[in-house]
């Protein structure tokens, strides 16, 4: 008898769970935003957007742009975001290439205040950020390892390949990360030709120590001796050296870099607002709290800088044939592998 | 109403294929359903990419050759442990129990970011104390970080098997005149081996799944799991993602026919119930030094690790700048709601796990049902299946009609209750195997209905091990990142997801305090339930 009580609390217990578990619909005036960004620069944006429009921002924070990525295009029969903000546009183009985001014009990038190269035609994605790639330091392994063999502290590209390095960069996996491909384009369009730039990341290699698997991984083995230089994203790189991590970079002259960028998705709960966000992050105030506290360069020539960067004009960027990398990534990471990825070790 | 229920009590097996039944629906719309979904979702061409990458080939390698090496290390570890655990004379038993549970709690990133602190090139042991500049990236470190959080899987599952070996078998051996590494091999051992085979294969496919050491402490070494989850991360390749998690299900398959051919085809029956106990004789001396020694050294060094997320999270830059500080707490506080939504999504998945652990088993034990084998290996598939891919699998089954999970925190509590499955349903099967049918049987003819045996018969006798299917999957849970990065919602994120957040953030400190705060109510929970159900529960 007790058994039967039991079974029949327990059966009425999960009815009732299961009709009040209806899905979840956001408040009527809010936008969800999946971001691949900071969270402090996030917060400091939703405070601004909120007042300003009155609308509420339900923003699901993970510094990891391909995981979220992944989770608009497995929620395509239901979409359950309105943004997808972060990354680089690379991560934002296979979406846009599948239909799953919504072409939009804003009119900050009709103003002229925004350079072309941040502008997609169709306006499926927005560059809103841009960033470098840069040289991270631990200067005290440096120090001790480095100089007394005669190396140089690294200032270009090239400083890494002397012979005091080998063993000690730590550089990203191009076939993992999609800052590695950036990188390797880059030695490519740097050096010229496929076969010069091929050549490059063969001496390179003798020098690294490490592919990291995922981005955020070099910073963390730099600063714990993993590794005495690496290859790291302006923003996290100047972030750690913020929050006290003993770090330093440098900006080598013919980097490449990465365009942040922001997306609507198509079939959103919201998509009007989803329209305003944009609007609304191309907007001046918001590039110069994203350039501020996101230590990234705003895409807007009228925002300031930071006061510890360079200006964007006096970096050189080597000329990144964007198009041309975004066609050849299987093709150029598939080749990396045999020539220099599996040949480790 | 009384003959209403007798009534429905004559039904008996009806009822049970009913069961049987429900449980098969809920396992192929929970698990293969999602499954499938994934495995749907590369086409043939892309499998065939396979061969076309020598990366890939050599991740399948690592794969297969890691999984050995682990879950033989993390096996041995955790049969001395349980060894140990079972001994009633051993000084330090409450030390050991702790220490071997606490890498179950293993919170993503903290624990192979301790061992760089701790023992890598700049580590605080390895280079500040020793001045020994080793290489801890790479295989061996992953070898060793795999080992440390797994044997406690081993140690659970070989340890409950262990404590229901009656005594007094031993005692006979003895008596009968064998010596004791004679009772061990003749005795002990052969009794242990359900236990032992189970262990195995959970461990070989925790292994064969895991992704959180690789992640931190692999450096260029590939492996099937977080190869996959370099797809998505760093490409947002769902298509490779999902062929290579494919990938993992053929050995894990292989693993489970295995053990089946193992275990399976003999029955181990040992007790009669409760009564049948009796004490266990004093261990003998020099196994009990060697024991007290060897786990004293893993805990030595477990312990270290943890206190190494605890000193990241009171200092101000985590292995560079070692003032105390209190920032990252008042950091970490602030997150309370998402530890919040940690606890709330845990203890769910954890009392769904146990009662469906407890149910599948029930149905599926021996010959009770056909196709009670097909239901077992459904109930293990989900740990083959890297947590990355059943979230995506997830996503992809539940996000619209006819069943709108997605969104909601039972999406959560659904996935993560069904990947913890096979631990639940592995360590309940293992306790029905050491329960004579003929107690089943005795009870039948004196006219008890299977619900009768049930709850006579074998809730009584299993009580404790539902518990522990409770305690793993709720701490599984707590500490899940896999799954909840890609089904938490922005209104109810959960703790690791939080952490992962600072982790990428690169605030170390804040993350390490979040940790420390996860598991300190994680442990606070435990023993309570200790006070409640006992202090041997984790053993029993």
């Amino acid at each position: 008898m007790r058994v039967l009580w039991t079974i029949s609390i327990v059966s009425v217990l999960v009815i009732c769970l299961v009709l009040g578990a209806g899905p979840g619909t956001a408040a009527p005036n809010a936008i969800v935003i999946y971001s691949g960004m900071d969270e402090y620069t996030m917060n400091v944006l939703t405070k601004a957007f909120e007042p300003m429009t009155g609308m509420k921002v339900e923003s699901l924070i993970l510094a990891a742009a391909g995981t979220m990525a992944s989770r608009v295009r497995s929620e395509a029969s239901a979409p359950r975001a309105d943004i997808f903000l972060g990354g680089s546009v690379e991560i934002h183009e296979p979406l846009a290439r599948d239909g799953l985001l919504v072409p939009y014009h804003a009119p900050e990038e009709a103003s002229g205040k925004i350079p072309s190269e941040y502008i997609d035609p169709r306006g499926l994605w927005h560059g809103f950020y841009a960033g470098p790639l840069v040289i991270i330091v631990n200067r005290r392994l440096y120090e001790q390892e480095i100089k007394p063999r005669g190396g140089p502290y690294p200032q270009t590209w090239d400083d890494l390949l002397h012979p005091a390095y080998a063993g000690k960069v730590a550089a990203w996996n191009p076939a993992t990360v999609g800052g590695g491909y950036i990188f390797l384009a880059t030695q490519i369009f740097r050096a010229g030709s496929e076969d010069k730039g091929f050549e490059w990341l063969k001496r390179f290699d003798a020098s690294v120590r490490v592919y990291g698997a995922t981005g955020p991984s070099t910073i963390p083995l730099v600063v714990r001796g993993e590794a005495v230089a690496g290859v790291a994203w302006l923003d996290d790189s100047a972030e750690a050296k913020d929050n006290g991590q003993p770090l330093e970079y440098v900006i080598p002259p013919d980097t490449g870099g990465e365009i942040g960028g922001i997306s609507i998705v198509k079939g959103g709960p919201n998509t009007d607002g989803a329209k305003r966000f944009v609007d609304f992050v191309l907007l001046k105030g918001a590039q110069d709290a994203i350039a501020r506290f996101g230590f990234k360069y705003p895409v807007r020539t009228d925002v300031p800088i930071r006061s510890d960067f360079p200006a964007l004009s006096s970096l050189k960027f080597v000329k990144y044939d964007r198009p041309f990398a975004l066609q050849n990534r299987d093709r150029l990471t598939k080749k990396w592998d045999e020539l220099i990825g599996s040949q480790r070790r | 109403m009384g003959r209403i229920v007798r009534s429905v009590i004559r039904l008996g097996d009806p009822v049970m294929f009913m069961g049987a039944w429900g449980t098969a629906l809920l396992i192929a719309l929970f698990v293969l359903y999602p499954v499938f979904r994934v495995l749907a979702y590369p086409s043939a061409t892309d499998f065939l990419a396979v061969l076309d990458h020598p990366r890939w080939l050599r991740a399948i390698v690592n794969t297969l050759v890691m999984t050995t090496l682990s879950t033989v290390t993390a096996c041995l570890l955790g049969f001395v442990f349980a060894l140990a655990l079972t001994r009633p004379d051993l000084p330090g038993k409450g030390l050991f129990r702790t220490i071997s549970i606490l890498p179950l709690f293993s919170p993503p990133f903290a624990v192979a970011f301790s061992y760089l602190l701790l023992f890598g090139r700049l580590g605080l042991i390895t280079h500040t104390v020793f001045h020994l500049r080793v290489d801890i990236l790479g295989w061996r470190g992953l070898w060793l970080s795999q080992t440390i959080s797994f044997f406690p899987i081993a140690t659970l599952a070989i340890s409950r098997v262990l404590e229901n070996i009656p005594p007094s078998i031993e005692f006979v051996a003895r008596n009968l005149g064998a010596d004791e590494v004679s009772v061990f091999r003749t005795v002990t051992a052969p009794l242990a081996r359900p236990g032992v085979a189970a262990a195995m294969l959970l461990v070989a496919l925790y292994v064969l799944a895991d992704f959180g050491n690789p992640l931190v402490i692999g450096g260029d070494f590939p492996i099937l799991a977080t190869e996959a989850w370099y797809q998505i991360e760093g490409w947002a390749d769902q298509r490779a993602a999902a062929m290579l998690a494919s990938l993992l299900l053929l050995p894990a398959a292989l693993l489970f026919l295995l053990e089946r051919r193992w275990v399976g085809r003999r029955l181990y029956t040992t007790i009669l119930g409760r009564g049948a106990r009796g004490e266990r004789g004093p261990t003998p001396r020099g196994l009990r030094v060697f024991l007290v020694a060897f786990c004293s050294l893993v805990a030595i060094f477990v312990g270290l690790i943890y206190a190494g997320i605890v000193i990241g999270s009171l200092t101000r830059v985590w292995g560079a700048d070692w003032h105390p500080t209190l920032r990252h707490w008042a950091e970490a506080v602030k997150r309370w709601p998402h530890v919040q939504n940690s606890l709330v999504v845990s203890g769910g998945a954890g009392v769904m796990a146990a009662c469906l652990g407890f149910v599948t088993a029930y149905v599926a034990r021996g010959r009770a049902v056909a196709g009670g084998a097909i239901l077992g290996a459904g109930a293990v598939m989900p740990a083959a299946i890297p947590g990355v891919f059943l979230g995506i699998g997830y996503l992809l089954a539940f996000n619209g009609p006819p069943i709108p999970l997605a969104g909601t925190i039972w999406i959560l509590i659904l996935a993560l209750s069904f990947w913890n499955l096979p631990f639940a349903y592995k360590t309940t099967a293992a306790g029905f195997r050491q329960i004579d049918r003929a107690l089943e049987e005795a009870a039948s003819n004196l006219g008890a209905s299977w619900l009768r045996v049930l709850t006579d018969v074998y809730l009584p006798l299993l009580k404790r091990t539902a518990w522990v299917a409770f305690i793993a999957t709720f701490v599984n849970s707590v500490t899940n990142l896999s799954i909840t990065m890609f089904l938490v919602t922005a209104r109810d994120v959960v703790a690791t997801v939080s952490i992962l957040a600072l982790v990428s953030d690169n605030r170390l400190g804040a993350g390490a305090a979040l940790t420390t705060l996860l598991l300190a109510l994680t442990f606070a929970a435990l023993a309570l339930s200790f006070r409640w159900m006992g202090p041997d529960v984790l053993v029993a």
